[in-house]
């Protein structure tokens, strides 16, 4: 059966520097299909990686724009996967001879026929790890990450969890035997001298002696280096699936065989940039369901886990004036920078020594004056967590579709209204906060190197009535998911985890509580400018109409004409807008915060308000009771520094 | 020196009392200044369907000659909401209202031609979203009159409520009557 429109994926291969990311994303973007944001992540990582997934007639226009700046880039469509990789259980080297045991029976090496080999960390760790350094590096580090080398990969893979896959392919393209090669699944003593105590080095051993004897071969490290989600995900950490990755794997090398073509002259030889240039337009692979085999049985399993997600909306960048609203994102409690103020000042005084720090110590201290400081702050503190619970408890939950103006309670689902993705774990988002962190090379001790957020990104709030948008300039936000990597980056990487960092986000599609105050939505929200630019970008990812305006047919856009084409956009979009007001004779309403300061507004995840209640009934007791005792211990200090 | 920690701190904790003390009554007087407020927002809804009454009457009169009866009800109920005095007898003829609204709508199921009309679509629209609306901030209003409720009758906020006549409020509910399914005159004269 045909493939179906639909079932297409664009890929390209990451050439390192070769290409200005940023740049190309902006211009890619420009076709409609996917968002800039979202594309400048998937311009990241090492190796083969997925652009967009969509109808062919969709995504002619990306792989056009690619073909132009000579990035190698292929249009596959999907079919069921037809490959069997058969697992080697042994091995046979003599000085003429390589031959491998499978349940299938016994394959001699083919040294004439090229090889294509891919060599995996099945664990999933380097993956994980090289990715997210990528992602980081690429979106904070202020260069262009550097891709490592082919050497720098394959001594990273033996030292996690080793796999092989080698294919043989005859002349016309159809691959003839395909292998995996396991640690530990072949008696070390046929590599002879070459042998060691490790299997892993073992492995090694018998990929340098399969080397030496091809006449061509490739051989492949980016698998899980970049986003793929064709393959499938690879799990790592606590989720590890060790039969999940290898199918991953194989699908991994079913789509590497796709996109390499079949020399003409086997003797050519495959090399490592050979395939540069060239580009494969519908090939069709198989990464759509689980390889046949031994992993036949899981089939079902496979074709569930590596469906890949949905194709992202074509949201727009999040606006210009985020940018000016980042400091003030969160509002700064002032209870809070007292403590800080105050445990500060201390901490500088008894760090000076010196007569300054006891004179601080005999007047701030002993004089009482600092514990009833600290007891101030104290209550004051179980005070606003109190007046925040009952608040909470005492305004019931309104509906998005009938939201009256006013302090309001809202539940439901976030729902991106700007294409946000979260910069270390790529995750669609409403909001993110990101921490990085260096280890000192004099003290040994993590320090921040960076540290910043989304900003506040305006979304939407979706409940089962309907939507509403959502404002999150000056909100307490309260994220519910933390990533962090474990500091360890650099280890593999043989940098002795140098580096490590935290991120905190909303994912999209997260249960928020809001507590805020609903206003008509203010200019801002929906300036005509907007709407003309969208309707200009619109107007430029559509040739046919865009050469509508092509007046003296050229076939190019010269400055007068774009000046008649802006001049309609504009129009239109004032006719729309005044269309919009007229159809919408209730005013449309944001929530955001209120107009006085000492009233809050919250945006948690969290499942019910019970869960943020019962999280501040727990703050108010100690604090409660801390103030008391630091009050006491006040009164007593000032009773003896003042002889009472 | 014990006995001026003693009385320090059980001058604190009474200062702490009468801050509490403070908050709670503040508390009461929002929660029913709130429950005030959902009425009002439930007034404004009610006003703007009372207001586009007269053209859907208007564009029904033109399809529907021989549903005299029905129409009039629904004139009537606005009429009842117009004179209505007191919050009692404003809840009745609301309701009232809202189920001759629902036997209007059920007997334009018979006319096809009005309920082709684009007019008459927009119309039906609107007050099909101004009952939704009208139906959610009810259940708000209900909901806040609930907690006001819960509020003054619970330890210690009651006895701020005693002191300071904070009594309790009545729910938006529907009449017996109401709840009954209403019948709907289909004789044509």
């Amino acid at each position: 059966m045909p493939p179906r429109d639909t079932d297409n994926y664009l890929l390209l291969l990451y050439a390192g520097n070769s290409y200005d990311s940023a740049k190309l994303a902006e211009e890619l973007a420009q076709t409609g299909v996917v968002d800039a944001y979202t594309l400048r992540q998937r311009l990241t990582g090492s190796g083969l990686t997925q652009l967009a997934k969509g109808a062919q007639s969709k995504l002619q226009p990306l792989l056009n724009i690619l073909q132009r700046h000579k990035i190698p880039a292929w249009l596959v469509a999907a079919k069921p996967a037809t490959i069997q990789v058969n697992k080697v259980n042994a091995i046979a080297i003599t000085a003429e001879e390589l031959s491998f045991t499978t349940a299938a029976g016994v394959v001699p090496m083919d040294t004439a026929t090229a090889i294509i080999a891919v060599v995996a960390d099945i664990s999933g760790q380097l993956a994980e790890k090289q990715v997210k350094r990528l992602l980081v590096r690429n979106t904070y580090g202020g260069s262009a990450p550097t891709p490592l080398s082919n050497a720098e990969l394959r001594q990273q893979i033996f030292r996690c969890e080793p796999v092989i896959n080698l294919y043989w392919r005859d002349e016309n393209g159809r691959v003839s035997t395909a292998l995996r090669i396991m640690p530990g699944s072949f008696d070390h003593r046929q590599l002879g001298d070459k042998a060691s105590l490790s299997r892993n080095g073992n492995l090694a051993a018998l990929l340098n002696c399969i080397e030496e004897r091809a006449d061509n071969i490739y051989i492949d490290y980016h698998f899980g280096l970049s986003f793929l989600p064709a393959c499938g995900n690879l799990k790592s950490g606590d989720d590890f699936d060790r039969n999940h990755n290898l199918r991953v794997l194989d699908r991994y090398g079913e789509l590497l065989l796709a996109t390499i073509p079949v020399s003409d002259d086997s003797r050519q030889g495959y090399r490592p940039g050979a395939v540069i240039n060239k580009v494969v337009p519908n090939a069709t692979i198989g990464i759509d369901r689980g390889v046949s085999g031994e992993n036949s049985a899981e089939d079902t399993t496979a074709t569930t886990t590596a469906a890949p997600p949905p194709q992202a909306e074509a949201l727009p960048a999040p606006p210009s004036w985020v940018e000016d609203n980042k400091i003030h994102h969160i509002r700064i409690n002032p209870l809070k920078l007292v403590a800080i103020a105050i445990a500060g000042a201390f901490a500088a005084l008894l760090g000076m020594g010196g007569n300054l720090s006891e004179l601080a110590w005999h007047y701030c201290i002993h004089s009482g004056a600092a514990p009833a400081l600290a007891s101030l702050v104290s209550l004051g503190a179980a005070l606003h967590f109190w007046r925040l619970k009952r608040r909470i408890e005492n305004t019931p939950t309104s509906k998005a579709r009938s939201v009256a103006m006013g302090m309001v309670e809202i539940t439901g689902t976030a729902r991106r209204a700007y294409a946000l993705i979260s910069p270390a774990t790529h995750v669609p988002c409403v909001y993110y906060r990101y921490q990085r962190y260096r280890r000192s090379g004099l003290d040994n001790k993590w320090k921040l190197v960076a540290s910043r957020d989304s900003g506040p990104v305006p979304f939407v709030l979706e409940d089962e009535t309907g939507r509403i948008s959502i404002d999150p300039r000056h909100a307490t936000i309260t994220t519910g998911a933390l990533s962090s990597s474990d500091g360890g980056d650099g280890a593999l990487l043989g940098r002795a985890g140098d580096e490590r960092w935290h991120e905190e986000i909303i994912a999209e599609g997260s249960q928020l509580y809001i507590l805020g105050f609903a206003r008509p939505a203010t200019k801002g929200e929906d300036k005509l400018s907007e709407r003309v630019t969208k309707k200009l970008r619109d107007l430029k990812s559509d040739r046919d109409r865009l050469m509508q305006y092509d007046a003296n047919n050229d076939g190019q856009i010269d400055a007068a004409e774009w000046e008649q084409a802006r001049h309609d956009m504009e129009q239109q979009a004032l006719q729309d807008k005044l269309d919009a007001t007229k159809e919408r004779r209730r005013p449309q309403l944001v929530i955001g915060a209120p107009p006085q300061k000492r009233l809050p507004f919250i945006i948690a995840e969290a499942s019910s308000e019970e869960e943020l209640t019962n999280k501040f009934a727990w703050y108010i007791p100690p604090l409660t009771v801390g103030g008391i005792a630091l009050f006491a211990w006040a009164l007593a200090s000032a009773a003896r520094f003042f002889n009472l | 020196m014990s006995a001026l920690i003693i009385f320090g701190v059980l001058l604190l904790i009474a200062a702490m009392v009468v801050v509490y003390v403070i908050m709670i009554y503040n508390a009461l007087v929002r929660l029913k200044n709130e429950t005030e407020k959902a009425w009002s927002n439930i007034d404004v809804l009610l006003k703007q369907r009372f207001d586009e009454l007269p053209k859907l009457i208007k564009v029904c009169e033109g399809y529907m000659q021989h549903e005299r009866e029905t129409l009039e009800a629904v004139i009537k109920a606005r009429n009842m909401v117009q004179q209505a005095s007191g919050e009692k007898e404003s809840l009745q003829a609301q309701n009232f209202l809202s189920d001759t609204l629902k036997s209007l709508f059920a007997v334009t199921e018979r006319y096809p031609d009005l309920k082709a009309d684009s007019i008459f679509a927009n119309l039906s629209n609107r007050i099909s979203e101004l009952e939704e609306q009208i139906a959610d901030r009810r259940e708000m209003y209900n909901e806040y009159i609930n907690l006001y409720n819960i509020r003054i009758a619970q330890f210690p906020d009651v006895l701020i409520a005693r002191k300071f006549n904070f009594a309790p409020k009545t729910l938006w509910e529907i009449d017996p009557e109401h709840r009954a399914d209403v019948e709907v005159s289909f004789n044509r004269s």
